[in-house]
């Protein structure tokens, strides 16, 4: 009864996305020219790291996890992943931030997405696990360039419900002392970026910048609104992240204001005029851990087959839960607190799981399917606590080992049934 | 004491290395446990406590399955860590009155977080008491400053589960006396008196037995003869806390003759500063020189705790299953050794597996034989 209602946008993409991607490929084109051809200073950086310090000095900055995707997204994985092999690297070192790495090492640009990465003015990447280091330290060398490496104090509390405190009590949550070493941090960090990029960080133009983030999170939590309480799911997975992650890469632009914006505006369009990817959709699935990148597609295979559509991942909405930070005093304490427990709180089981099950409820969903990597140790951390407190709560979750990024490790149609599987089985609608 | 009674010794306490922890602790001694190479003992000591540093399985006892932390942690963990969980959750270790996990591998401080949430599960209610040293490893100067907080905040956790907060004097009394510990074991292993195999227990002896046996033991194995050995090799990466890869090498007559793994002698290579505030010295002293996975620079894996090289003619790197950070530096190892000359190789784990083996024996049939000599001379 309630399907004849919705109209079927199940083969239309928001307007925005189209922009988005644009967007992106027009970055991409600037930091071809700007960089490649004209020798401007760019900087590689790890997706937890504080572009913003860059941002502001009007230097581009090229996240390491993105190219990755980019190379997985072009389903040239495999070939880096032979070469890697043939290097030396054994078959258990992690993929998803090595890629990219492998692009340099094979100096073959005619290969190479994009034609590969120029020689970068920094290498910046944060210790979250114990390899970073090494890569980080291998690619400088390869490029002749120079590594910074942010430290981070460990967490000694993890206070439950962490995004209640996020955006404004974040020198809670967060703890003084790992705050006062962050920012002492950020401030080297600065002045290794003045002199490595050859450009002045303008404090005004930061604190502007910082403004715009929040603005941006508004956005994204409005789209967050519209996509949770629809009674039928109005936008696609893939198109949340397509629209969010460029926003994301790059926030503090009036750009990422204007179009998270627009984005939120089209949803909540969607949501008025009762338009539904999946008119019958009966069952909302929650996508945990981070993004099958070759295979965005496998979020829609279970729509017409189950009625079912994943209506939520990390990528979703962390932008406005996680990034965005208040402040009344110094900005950079709140570019510290934003970078400072990122991987924790999307990793760490206690919040990891607390966040999720606070998605599950507002997006009513009610199963979820948890992406365990495969030869990436860093990534598989808390994935199986987490399971057990999403479960005890009450939520079922299918556990999907498999690699982000090397599509020879995925066998779809085995994926494919065992979600079905799950869906049937375990998935109440 | 004899040599022969201290080889019993030593023996003793391979096979059980929570023995003399456990009988300190029910005579009333307090008990510090700790992870790792890169917890200060010497603050430990000071404190009047018992520093001991804890293995996930004993040398020769087999624990059996991982059942309980399976249920809690990944499977592709390090297995000491999923074999110390599992004995967590099962109550062994509940009597440490503190224990101590330094943050130095990502494994580690996940380990932390995880004993916190099984605290709220009916299955982790026999958790030893914990405390994280948030020691960093990276050499920027707000490291440093940090770091000192960091072990003057442990001093003072200590003097509470003791009831005597350390002082400089008694710092800097402990970090001579380890020192000159350390001093002695260095000497022995350059002498060519050691296998490799007891020279790993002999360097695990130190992480959980007195210092003053630790001593007494160096000196009997200082009166033996320098052992001849025909085949000798170093050995590079994973930790090895049982003899199992010494052992498969043995067999086909090679000997370990330095490891740089955080159970063999390259954890005793380096003092702690007298020069400095003692703070200072053993801040300095972990964060450049305490073995572990975020450690930023690597010792030369040839080189023997004399910072020398020794007389091996190829490094075997031994990568544990799931191994996601010591494998990084390998190709650039394998070329650099080849321009001294050295072979190499790369084993995965398990040291049981077939290919392992074969690879092990392999290996061996290729060194060439030494006419004779200690792997120092």
């Amino acid at each position: 009864m309630t399907d004849m209602v919705f109209q079927s946008v199940a083969d239309e993409p928001l307007a925005t996305t189209a922009l988005a991607k644009e967007k992106q490929k027009n970055w991409f084109k600037d930091f071809r020219t700007r960089s490649m051809e004209q020798g401007e200073p760019y900087v590689i950086a790890a997706a937890v790291s504080p572009h913003e310090i860059f941002h502001t000095m009007d230097v581009p900055v090229v996240t390491n996890t993105w190219y990755s995707s980019i190379i997985s997204a072009k389903r040239q994985s495999p070939y880096y992943f032979d070469l890697m092999e043939k290097l030396g690297f054994h078959g258990d070192l992690p993929r998803y931030l090595s890629l990219p790495m492998m692009t340099t090492l094979d100096n073959d640009p005619e290969r190479a997405p994009y034609g590969g990465l120029p020689k970068p003015a920094l290498i910046l990447d944060r210790l979250r696990g114990d390899y970073a280091q090494r890569i980080s330290t291998k690619w400088a060398a390869a490029f002749d360039t120079e590594t910074f490496f942010l430290d981070v104090p460990a967490q000694k509390k993890l206070i439950p419900n962490w995004w209640e405190l996020a955006q404004c009590d974040w020198e809670t949550l967060y703890e003084s002392h790992r705050l006062d070493y962050q920012v002492e941090q950020i401030k080297a960090l600065i002045e290794v970026a003045e002199r490595t990029c050859g450009r002045r960080f303008d404090m005004d133009h930061f604190e502007g910048e910082m403004h715009r983030i929040n603005q941006a999170g508004e956005n994204v939590a409005r789209a967050r609104d519209a996509i949770a309480s629809a009674e039928k799911c109005p936008v696609s997975l893939p198109d949340q992240l397509t629209n969010v992650m460029a926003a994301t890469w790059n926030r503090g632009s009036q750009w990422s204001v204007d179009h998270t914006a627009a984005y939120a505006g089209e949803i909540e369009a969607r949501v008025a005029n009762k338009q539904a990817i999946c008119p019958g959709e009966k069952t909302r699935l929650l996508w945990l851990n981070t993004g099958l990148w070759f295979n965005t597609g496998f979020y829609r295979a279970f729509e017409e087959s189950h009625n079912a559509t994943f209506v939520w991942s990390m990528y979703s909405n962390y932008f406005s839960d996680g990034y965005r930070k208040y402040f009344d005093g110094d900005p950079l304490r709140a570019l510290a607190a934003r970078s400072i427990s990122m991987n924790e709180q999307l990793h760490l089981p206690p919040w990891m799981a607390g966040w999720i099950l606070k998605q599950a409820e507002e997006f009513r969903a009610s199963g979820a399917v948890m992406l365990t990597p495969i030869g990436d140790r860093l990534s598989s951390y808390g994935t199986r606590a987490c399971i057990d407190m999403l479960e005890r709560a009450g939520l079922p979750v299918l556990e999907l080992s498999a690699s982000m990024v090397d599509a020879r490790l995925w066998d779809n149609d085995a994926m494919i049934a065992r979600v079905g599987d799950f869906i049937d089985q375990r998935v109440k609608a | 004491m004899s040599l022969e009674s201290a080889m019993q010794r030593l023996d003793a306490a391979w096979e059980n290395p929570e023995g003399t922890a456990r009988k300190m602790h029910a005579d009333g001694c307090k008990v510090v446990g700790f992870l790792g190479a890169t917890v200060p003992v010497e603050l430990i000591a000071a404190s009047g406590a018992y520093p001991f540093r804890l293995k996930g399985s004993a040398p020769g006892v087999d624990y059996g399955a991982t059942d309980l932390s399976d249920t809690l942690m990944e499977p592709v963990r390090e297995t000491y860590l999923r074999q110390l969980f599992d004995r967590m959750l099962k109550g062994d270790l509940e009597w440490i009155d503190l224990l101590v996990i330094p943050r130095t591998s990502e494994g580690l401080l996940q380990l932390y977080y995880l004993i916190d949430y099984a605290r709220s599960l009916d299955i982790g209610q026999r958790m030893p008491r914990v405390y994280l040293l948030d020691l960093l490893q990276t050499q920027h100067d707000y490291s440093i400053r940090y770091n000192r907080k960091v072990l003057s905040d442990f001093a003072e956790r200590l003097g509470e589960i003791t009831g005597t907060l350390p002082d400089e004097a008694a710092i800097t009394l402990e970090i001579a006396a380890t020192n000159e510990t350390r001093r002695a074991f260095r000497d022995l292993c350059t002498s060519g008196k050691l296998t490799g195999i007891q020279r790993l227990k002999l360097s695990a002896f130190g992480q959980h037995e007195p210092r003053a046996e630790f001593k007494a033991l160096i000196g009997e194995f200082q009166k033996a003869e320098p052992k001849a050995v025909s085949k000798a090799i170093a050995l590079s990466g994973s930790t090895q806390e049982n003899a199992a890869v010494y052992d498969a090498f043995a067999a086909h007559g090679v000997d370990i003759a330095i490891e740089d793994h955080d159970w063999g002698a390259a954890i005793y290579e380096h003092d702690a500063s007298l020069e400095d505030d003692p703070i200072a010295a053993l801040e300095a002293r972990y964060r450049v020189h305490g073995l572990s996975l975020r450690q930023f620079v690597r010792r030369q894996p040839e080189l023997g705790v004399d910072g020398k090289p020794t007389q091996i003619s190829a490094v075997a790197f031994f990568f544990e299953e799931n191994d996601d950070t010591l494998g990084w530096e390998y190709p650039d190892e394998k070329t650099r050794l080849e321009r001294v000359n050295l072979k190499s190789i790369v084993l995965r784990g398990p040291v049981g597996s077939e290919a392992c083996q074969k690879a092990i024996s392999d290996f061996a049939a290729q060194l060439p034989v030494r006419a004779g000599g200690t792997a120092n001379d």
